[in-house]
């Protein structure tokens, strides 16, 4: 995909996600778009988009809505590298493997980011954190479905194409 | 030589890492403090939220009117009979307004200055929020061209809600009252005498202690500010749900649901000292 209109998803992702829990949210929950951008992107397409996007906007709501700056963006680059490896074993076309990548990008993130809190001193708790995770899961599942049978389906001509290279699966 | 060459990809991958865990542990150095460039960025994105905010507010609003009109009836009766014993307390109240009047004489010829008098209120409206739901950190669209300053407390119409983070000219970052490690000074709104120290609890609520071991504190008990640090004295902070006798510190720890819904503000208000405006203004 064109580096422009990757631009124009994190925007709007970052947009979005900033203002929406004022106005749509459940408890206070709300998706978390620039994850599930990065995890799309990482996940759906070739190249380092998610990766360099992910960061940059990573550090920009940490500038905008944290007391540290730094831990989205380290968890967004480490996400996005860990979805291009896993994009090599898993079918891109399948709601399922959608699912299984949504889970693991949201659980990672914040457990993760849970852990670098506490290594910097907060008293934030694992279990409060915990409880608002299932419906978070749900929210970015749905956001990432949407955006695939939107625009990821379309842009993947061939999904079921594959080769190896140095012993290696690619379904590119 | 030859193995960076081949693992160029890693090491860039370990570079960037190590930047970027860099600058967290900078951020946890000068915390709250932004640098030029992330001041800038804040402008632009303050921008760019503003609009998006009331469109969705708008569509928000418009939907909630349709779906939810019964709802909207009720709440208008409910905020009707709230109106009529408003208006009846408020005469009440008139009635001690010459004794008010007489007093303020009173402290006129003692020279008395109160403190109370020099603060400078600004109202904002709330335009972003963090989204990826770990803080309740927000951003307002107020700055220090409006004379706020770092550290104001911040309020709305349920009570206290946090204090200025980082401030830039147009805009503020507002830390809630849930998300603060720093210990808030309160005193027990029935017996004023009675005062202790709050923190956020990490689970989206407030949780503290008395300085008092025999302070005889009961569970709904309203809990205002006692003016000791930042916040002014007097803003309800929230109700104590629970108390627990701490056997080992020998002290009455208490739970506290906070008065303000953090999930919903939409307008909050500064409040900043006559010193802190001056300041400013210079």
């Amino acid at each position: 995909m064109k580096h422009r209109t990757v631009l124009i998803f994190f925007i709007a992702a970052f947009l979005l996600q900033s203002t929406l829990v004022l106005n749509f949210n459940i408890a206070g929950i709300t998706p978390n778009f620039i994850l599930c951008m990065t995890v799309l992107f990482s996940f759906l397409y070739k190249g380092n988009q998610g990766l360099v996007f992910g960061v940059i906007f990573g550090l920009l709501q940490d500038i905008g809505f944290s007391i540290l700056i730094g831990p989205s963006a380290i968890l967004y680059f480490l996400i996005a590298l860990l979805m291009s490896e896993i994009r090599h074993y898993l079918y891109r076309d399948s709601i399922l493997n959608l699912f299984f990548v949504s889970i693991m990008g949201t659980g990672l993130y914040y457990v993760i980011y849970w852990l670098i809190l506490m290594i910097f001193k907060s008293n934030y708790s694992f279990i409060y954190m915990i409880k608002g995770l299932p419906v978070l899961l749900v929210f970015n599942f749905i956001i990432m479905v949407a955006f695939y049978l939107a625009v990821g389906k379309r842009d993947i001509r061939y999904p079921r194409d594959r080769y190896y290279k140095r012993r290696r699966l690619y379904l590119d | 030589m030859k193995w960076y060459r081949e693992h160029f990809r890693v090491v860039i991958a370990g570079i960037i890492l190590m930047l970027l865990l860099g600058l967290t542990v900078a951020s946890y150095v000068s915390r709250g403090s932004n640098s030029w460039l992330g001041i800038q960025l804040e402008r632009v994105s303050v921008f760019l939220q503003e609009p998006i905010n009331d469109a969705e507010n708008w569509i928000g609003v418009t939907f909630k009117g349709v779906f939810q009109f019964r709802k909207l009836i009720a709440e208008n009766e409910t905020l009707s009979e709230e109106n009529a014993k408003l208006r009846k307390e408020l005469i009440e109240q008139s009635l001690l307004k010459e004794d008010l009047a007489d007093l303020r004489h009173l402290t006129e010829a003692m020279n008395y200055i109160d403190p109370t008098e020099d603060y400078t209120y600004v109202t904002a409206k709330v335009i972003a929020m963090d989204g990826s739901n770990l803080y309740r950190i927000f951003t307002i669209n107020a700055g220090t061209e409006q004379g706020v300053r770092k550290d104001s407390a911040v309020i709305n119409g349920d009570g206290l809600v946090g204090r200025i983070l980082d401030v830039g000219p147009d805009w503020a970052k507002v830390i809630s009252i849930i998300d603060e490690n720093n210990d808030v000074s309160f005193q027990v709104f029935r017996d004023l005498d009675l005062i202790g120290i709050l923190s956020g609890d990490g689970k989206g609520k407030i949780a503290g202690y008395m300085l008092d071991e025999s302070a005889a504190v009961i569970e709904g008990d309203m809990l205002v500010t006692s003016g000791m640090e930042i916040y002014p004295q007097g803003i309800p902070i929230g109700k104590i749900s629970k108390i627990t006798w701490n056997k080992d510190a020998l002290l009455h720890t208490v739970e506290i649901e906070p008065s303000a819904d953090f999930t919903g503000i939409r307008k909050v208000t500064v409040i900043m000292t006559g010193v802190h405006f001056t300041e400013q203004l210079e």
